[in-house]
């Protein structure tokens, strides 16, 4: 009976523990494998500094206006026995400066005009640039001394010409007294000391010496004026083949100021050379090197305008000249017995623009809307009724009237766009997998089931016009893991255990995961990197730069890899835009060859002697070399005219200025992000 | 009068204890319910570091689920040991749910445990305090035995139950549990029982207990 009373309790007991099966819950199972969310990877501190910004109007714009004062410039020839005319009633040679009786004004004196109105209402320095030098020496001689920044700041004083100059000092450049002009060598007008004597040199940039600059541009002018004496070599740079007015205004301009520079591009004897080892030399690229001009991030607005010259051209480029080329002339009245009009003929002058990006694009803007505007610059000038010709392509070329017109380009560093973790609309994908932010980056979860590829992109950045980016051949493009935290040991859980010094470790059950960080883990075992960099390119629509990073899943180990992507971009990469009027066969360029200089000079020489037997020259070379009905003179052929309408080495010059432009190495991608591994896999 | 004409009352006589007996009744309920106690500490303190670390169940979520209606002042708790849905899982998150999932877990096993041990004593003293009187002893030693066998089914189911609390509520729920997962967790519950077992053949009171008898007497 007992046995039975036993037997029923044990039997409801059972009953009982059958209804555990009525309570199962569900729940969730805990962790199999410890959370690698528990391993602290250290915040990203970004090293990459910002490129510094290349803005700089700061809205108190100071323009220095270079004005090329070279004899070129001024249609002069100061060679007294020239057989050409110096002069004529109501008129003197004037270059592209010229005037004819009260009115009759080159068009480069309204581009002056518009060059001032252009500054508004910022303040405008006018320096005179032309063949004379002052050296350092000869400035220490009259106790200038300092560093280099200091002489030229000496250096600009001394060539000031005036400050905020009303529109009568232009005037004053063209005015029928040529004697020891603005354009003539060693002009008493190079010192203008006088102007400034009234506040002791306050508008100057080294105010109370005026008194010393006035002895030392005093005997600089002298120095020109000896009579029976050449003057001192030091002090002039006629027919130096590396000086002309725009490299002596690039040498001493003042980087802080917007600077506005002539140049007449027959000055510019030589822009390029060959060294010993037989690799060219840029002079204006290794000038501008030198000044920095591009690295401060400043831009070069190169202008080419077709403006009206009348006068004497004494050389062009490296050819000097026993007789002067006559470019265009008065026009004379048989009748009358006197020139009654002019017949200027068409050159290009050049000018830089030189500043801060911002100033340059504002100033140009300004510059451009003026030209278009001023009435002047609108007619048409030249010789009528076929009076003036000169022999092209051994053809005669008729000269009809033409008009004013002007091109002009911007060549500044090219920003190529800085793609970091930081720049807006950077992503980090895997098939289609987003990243979170985490440690201060773009962390990626990882799968290490399978090969993935990883894809960072950025929205691309406008490049400057035309300017492309190739990137099939970047510059040192690579994959760094620059460090790590993964699993490096599994040790038995236990009160002694000794852990590995600085490892963090996670703990579950009887199992202690240590993960060990490391500075760069892969750099002597690169075959162990499971990250390696595919391609760099742009997206299908090109509004995207993509950068692949493939990774081998048999190579990773749990927990975090920081990876930076790096890429740098030279000038290699680049690919400028063709300049049309400057770089095509039928644009303003013109090179000048050694043949075709030896060709002008020999027939040159021959008219100078001939002519200077008779006294005169023959009607056919009274101006440009006449027609090409004949082809020899005193048994020397007659070579086509010198390209004067053209402009010399402009081709060169705007390569020059892109060269000096042109990155060396600058970095494209400099990004960092985080990939993590959240599987345990043994170590 | 009326008192003289009543029956005389038969006083029980309690057995008198010799102190030597009493020293030893007392240091048997010592060790005896002293070990599943010490055993469930030591366990939590020194196996389950280096053991069974980080393998806290969601109890508190699972006795919600279990009983619906603790689910609102239990909210805190159970939102404080979960994974937040979506939001950053930062190791400061990690660690705080897996502080307080431990936390929870060791707080549950100790309050159930203490109460099954309680219980499990509570029925041990009563049935000792019912059974002191030596009058008609052979008679009282049978219901003694009676009790003592339905005391102890019930400090039995009573321990079971709560066993059964622990693997429903948590220990089912843990990842790879094995040895010591039992050693720590169920142990101490059969040793409730085995405590309870002691004391009813070994510390019963001396008027039901003798040399040779049922329950031995120390």
């Amino acid at each position: 009976m007992k046995k039975m009373k036993w037997l029923c309790l044990m039997l409801c007991c059972l009953v009982l523990f059958t209804g555990c099966e009525q309570l199962q819950i569900a729940g969730e199972e805990t962790a199999t494998a410890p959370s690698l969310m528990l391993l602290d990877m250290p915040d990203y501190e970004s090293q990459e500094t910002a490129v510094a910004s290349t803005g700089g109007a700061d809205g108190t714009m100071v323009v220095d206006l270079w004005l090329d004062a070279s004899q070129l410039m001024g249609g002069i020839n100061e060679d007294p026995t020239s057989l050409y005319p110096q002069t004529a009633r109501r008129y003197r040679q004037g270059g592209f400066h010229y005037r004819f009786g009260t009115s009759t004004v080159g068009w480069y004196e309204d581009v002056l005009q518009c060059l001032t109105e252009a500054a508004g209402d910022n303040r405008v320095r006018v320096l005179r640039a032309g063949n004379e030098r002052l050296p350092d020496s000869y400035l220490e001689a009259y106790g200038f001394t300092g560093t280099q920044a200091e002489m030229r700041s000496y250096r600009r004083d001394l060539l000031t010409y005036a400050i905020d100059p009303m529109p009568s000092v232009f005037s004053e450049f063209s005015s029928e007294d040529m004697v020891d002009s603005f354009y003539s060598l060693g002009s008493p007008q190079m010192n203008q000391m006088a102007r400034f004597a009234a506040g002791n040199g306050a508008e100057l940039e080294n105010p109370g010496q005026v008194e010393q600059m006035n002895l030392l541009l005093t005997a600089a002018v002298d120095a020109f004026h000896q009579k029976k004496q050449e003057p001192p070599r030091e002090l002039n740079a006629t027919g130096d083949s590396l000086e002309s007015p725009l490299s002596y205004a690039l040498n001493n301009l003042d980087t802080r100021r917007l600077s506005v520079i002539t140049c007449d591009p027959a000055t510019l004897r030589r822009v390029q050379g060959t060294t010993l080892d037989g690799s060219q030399v840029g002079y204006i690229e290794e000038l501008l090197r030198q000044r920095e001009l591009f690295d401060s991030g400043m831009s070069v607005g190169l202008y080419a305008l077709q403006l009206d010259y009348m006068g004497h051209m004494v050389s062009f480029g490296a050819a000097d000249f026993p007789e002067s080329l006559i470019w265009g002339k008065p026009k004379y009245s048989d009748y009358e017995k006197k020139a009654v009009g002019v017949q200027p003929m068409p050159r290009v002058l050049l000018m830089l623009v030189i500043g801060q990006g911002d100033q340059v694009d504002s100033y140009t803007k300004a510059l451009n809307q003026r030209l278009n505007e001023n009435r002047r610059l609108k007619e048409m000038r030249g010789p009528e009724d076929g009076r003036l010709v000169y022999k092209a392509n051994g053809e005669t070329v008729v000269q009809q009237p033409f008009h004013f017109s002007y091109e002009y380009t911007v060549i500044s560093r090219p920003g190529l766009g800085y793609y970091t973790q930081d720049t807006p609309g950077a992503e980090l994908t895997a098939g289609g997998q987003q990243s979170q932010e985490k440690n201060c980056l773009q962390t990626l979860t990882l799968s290490a089931a399978k090969d993935e590829v990883l894809v960072y992109s950025w929205p691309a950045e406008d490049l400057p016009d035309g300017v492309q980016l190739d990137l099939s051949t970047l510059a040192d493009a690579r994959v760094e893991v620059t460090s790590s935290l993964t699993l490096t040991e599994i040790l038995t859980n236990g009160p002694e255990v000794a852990l590995p010094e600085g490892s963090q470790v996670l703990t579950l059950r009887d199992k202690l995961y240590c993960f060990t960080q490391q500075e760069n883990p892969f750099a002597d075992n690169d075959a162990a990197n499971p990250f390696r960099l595919g391609k760099i390119r742009w997206s299908q629509d090109g509004s995207r730069l993509e950068a692949e990073v493939k990774v081998d899943h048999t190579r990773l180990r749990s927990g975090y890899y920081r990876i930076k992507l790096v890429a740098e971009v030279t000038g290699e990469q680049l690919e400028w835009p063709l300049v049309p009027w400057a770089q095509n066969d039928t644009g303003l360029s013109v090179e000048i060859s050694n043949g075709d200089i030896v060709a002008w000079q020999t027939l040159m020489d021959v008219v100078s002697r001939y002519g200077r037997e008779r006294n005169s020259i023959p009607s056919q070379f009274t101006h440009a070399w006449g027609s090409a009905e004949e082809t020899t003179y005193k048994g020397v052929d007659i070579p086509d005219f010198p390209q004067v309408y053209k402009a010399p080495g402009l081709s060169r010059l705007l390569s020059q200025l892109r060269d000096a432009a042109n990155l060396d190495t600058a970095p494209l991608i400099r990004c960092t992000f985080d990939v993590f591994v959240p599987e345990i896999l043994q170590p | 009068m009326q008192t003289a004409l009543q029956a005389p009352v038969k006083r029980r006589k309690r057995t008198r204890m010799r102190y030597s007996n009493r020293f030893k009744v007392l240091i048997c309920y010592l060790v005896c319910f002293a070990l599943p106690p010490l055993w469930l500490l030591a366990c939590l303190a020194f196996v389950y570091p280096y053991q069974l670390k980080n393998s806290a169940p969601q109890v508190l979520d699972n006795l919600t689920r279990m009983l619906p209606f603790l689910k609102s002042p239990l909210a805190n708790d159970v939102e404080a040991a979960a994974v937040p849905d979506g939001a950053q899982l930062s190791a400061e998150v990690w660690n705080g749910v897996q502080q307080a999932r431990e936390h929870q877990w060791m707080l549950f096993l100790l309050v159930l445990f203490a109460a099954a041990w309680l219980l499990t004593l509570l029925i041990q003293l009563i049935w000792r305090f019912c059974h002191t009187k030596a009058l008609q002893s052979a008679k009282a030693v049978g219901r003694a035995v009676v009790h003592y066998r339905i005391s102890m089914l019930v400090i039995f189911l009573l321990n079971a139950l709560a066993a059964a609390l622990v693997w429903l509520l948590g220990v089912q729920f843990i990842s790879g549990r094995g040895l010591w997962d039992y050693v720590t967790y169920f142990v101490p519950y059969f040793l409730n029982c085995l405590a309870a077992l002691c004391c009813f053949r070994l510390a019963a009171p001396p008027a039901i207990s003798g040399k040779k008898a049922f329950f031995k007497r120390l």
